[in-house]
């Protein structure tokens, strides 16, 4: 199983990092298709942080869109104002998407569980209105131009330079996710998910452990905002609605909950039926939908679960 | 002044009816199923495809286009809960909700592939006039998402408090096992459960369909209001959801005369937080233990 893992993660990275040398022959085209790609890096990182609440410790958000957003507007006002560079726009991002969780997540653990659906979701719409409404701030429905990202005081910005360094951060994404998981932090996670009675017997926190899942998912979220930001060069509210959000819900669902490759195969799933199926509106929309109610009824681990139960049989 | 505060809120709780209702529906279906029905709004408003077709096209009366809705939304939510969730009954109920949120996002988008997102005007042709009371105005639109409320929350607490079917629907809400051991045959309670609550959401998205005009996503706010009203009833308690959403009506409503439309729904969630910190059980929910 390990090795089967090792195999796939090194092809992704392989085929990820070759892929703009085979995009070089498609010519100008060339450009918009790495544009799509490394927006999918991005938004593999949100359907990983959004695993990270839901798959791992048992919480719904309907909100990521929110946080994302937090991210994506903290780089670009830092940008306007004070030319940031990535790397700590980005820590900023998630940092202030982490602060904006502990809104909802504080009150989330005193809650039960059906009423934090609700109070993510009122969460991802509020961002989006104050956004809009916050003209002084935001640029309003304008939304804000970002100017040429540094990196380390290094004009960056070529769409290979970014989709570079979209594969690099959800490269380090995976590796920390990946490792968080395995600690005594990431097994509590698993602990609630389970049986929040019996985690609460071993000891563990309830609370404290449902507040971090929140933070550590909303900082990755953040994160991913802020890169997003860079990479679209523009910021405006219509990218953070809910029908964003509920685009990372259908990664997390489809790709199979508490998987690291479930989320990154999702998430090439959606996107790509997004960017394909985007002239007939409603048309993705009701794929999507479709597809989550068979895989509720039919296959609940997603498309990990799948392509397990085949390399099982075969 | 005071007229106006008092026009506003009069106007406030017709408006707050259709949040009522929506809700109404959502802890029928929560208190037999421990669903949270993510697609009520999607679901009631394919009802009013149906109303809208029949009043357009067929050009019938307006109360057997509402028949036709509500008939529609009940289906809906019989088929639903037999064909669907019946199925995963023992799942978690986060996938159960999940369940619910890809219903929800089918339904939209389908009508949406049928229908376009264009909104389409219906008016609901009543035959009355608007209602003076002391010098406020009552629409007849106002009057009659009244009259509904009323007629069917009262029915409601009849049909939970005399009939079989309703003690069987509360017997289950207590304990499903003990119920099922009583011989309450669960599978048809719980279908007649979600049958009523998606009928109520239909019923409200049919009288919204004036205000809103019929699209796919015409129910998007009033059911989001109408979480928050049933969650400030404590959401599993019928009264609750009833004041909770005539509550909610009025100060959307004020909200949108004196502070920001545009920042309503945050306005109200900022205040939703406040409340549930203070008190985390809703205005009018009793503190419950979780069942293990």
């Amino acid at each position: 199983m390990s090795i089967r893992r090792d195999v796939l993660a090194i092809a992704f990275v392989a085929i990820s990092a070759l892929l703009p040398l085979v995009l070089q022959t498609i010519g100008q085209r060339q450009v918009y298709w790495l544009f799509v790609v490394s927006e999918l890096f991005i938004f593999a990182v949100v359907a990983i942080s959004l695993d990270l609440l839901m798959g791992r410790s048992g919480q719904i958000s309907l909100g990521h869109s929110g946080f994302f957003a937090v991210g994506a507007y903290t780089a670009a006002i830092l940008n306007e104002h004070y030319r940031v560079d990535v790397v700590l726009s980005m820590l900023a991002g998630g940092l202030l998407s982490a602060l904006a969780s502990l809104i909802v997540g504080f009150p989330a653990t005193r809650l039960r569980g059906h009423y934090l659906g609700i109070v993510t979701l009122g969460y991802g719409i509020a961002v989006d209105q104050i956004a809009l409404k916050w003209d002084a701030l935001t640029g309003g429905d304008q939304g804000i131009h970002l100017h040429r990202p540094t990196f380390f005081g290094v004009p960056i910005g070529s769409p290979v330079a970014m989709y570079y360094i979209s594969l690099a951060v959800l490269v380090v994404v995976i590796i920390l996710t990946w490792n968080l998981l395995r600690t005594r932090i990431g097994r509590s996670f698993a602990a609630i998910r389970d049986s929040e009675v019996a985690a609460a017997a071993m000891g563990v926190p309830i609370a404290r452990t449902k507040v971090l899942a929140f933070v550590c998912s909303a900082f990755l979220a953040g994160l991913a905002g802020a890169l997003y930001a860079f990479l679209a060069g523009f910021v405006a509210p219509e990218d953070f609605g809910i029908d964003q959000t509920l685009l990372f819900f259908a990664m997390v669902v489809i790709g199979g909950m508490g998987s690291i490759a479930g989320a990154i195969g999702g998430t090439i799933l959606v996107d790509g039926l997004r960017v394909a199926a985007s002239t007939v509106s409603g048309l993705s929309l009701a794929i999507l939908g479709g597809v989550i109610v068979l895989v509720v009824l039919f296959a609940p681990s997603g498309l990990k679960g799948l392509l397990r139960a085949r390399a099982r049989s075969g | 002044m005071i007229q106006y505060v008092l026009q506003l809120a009069l106007a406030g709780l017709a408006q707050g009816s259709l949040y009522a209702l929506t809700a109404l529906g959502l802890v029928v279906i929560y208190n037999a199923s421990t669903v949270v029905n993510f697609a009520q709004g999607a679901m009631g408003m394919a009802a009013t495809y149906v109303a809208y077709l029949l009043l357009t096209n067929a050009q019938v009366p307006f109360p057997i286009a509402l028949l036709g809705a509500i008939l529609t939304a009940f289906l809906i939510g019989v088929v639903v809960q037999t064909a669907l969730l019946g199925r995963i009954a023992d799942a978690p109920i986060l996938t159960q909700v999940v369940l619910t949120l890809g219903l929800f996002m089918f339904i939209e988008g389908i009508l949406g592939i049928f229908f376009g997102y264009n909104p389409r005007p219906m008016a609901i042709p009543l035959g009355i006039g608007p209602v003076l009371i002391g010098g406020l105005v009552l629409r007849p639109q106002d009057v009659i998402e009244l009259a509904l409320l009323i007629v069917l929350s009262v029915g409601l607490a009849t049909l939970f408090r005399t009939t079989k079917i309703g003690l069987g629907m509360r017997a289950i809400t207590e304990n499903m096992y003990a119920a099922r051991l009583m011989g309450i045959p669960i599978g048809r309670v719980l279908s007649l459960a979600w049958g009523i609550g998606v009928m109520l959401g239909g019923v409200a998205a049919v009288l919204a369909a004036p205000t809103t005009s019929v699209t796919p996503n015409m129910m998007d706010t009033i059911v989001v209001y109408a979480f928050v009203a049933a969650i400030l009833g404590g959401f599993g308690s019928l009264l609750g959801a009833v004041v909770g959403g005539l509550v909610l009506g009025v100060i959307v409503n004020f909200i949108d005369a004196f502070l920001a439309p545009e920042l309503a729904m945050s306005i109200v969630f900022g205040m939703l937080l406040v409340i549930l910190y203070v008190k985390p059980d809703g205005l009018f929910g009793r503190r419950t233990v979780e069942k293990v």
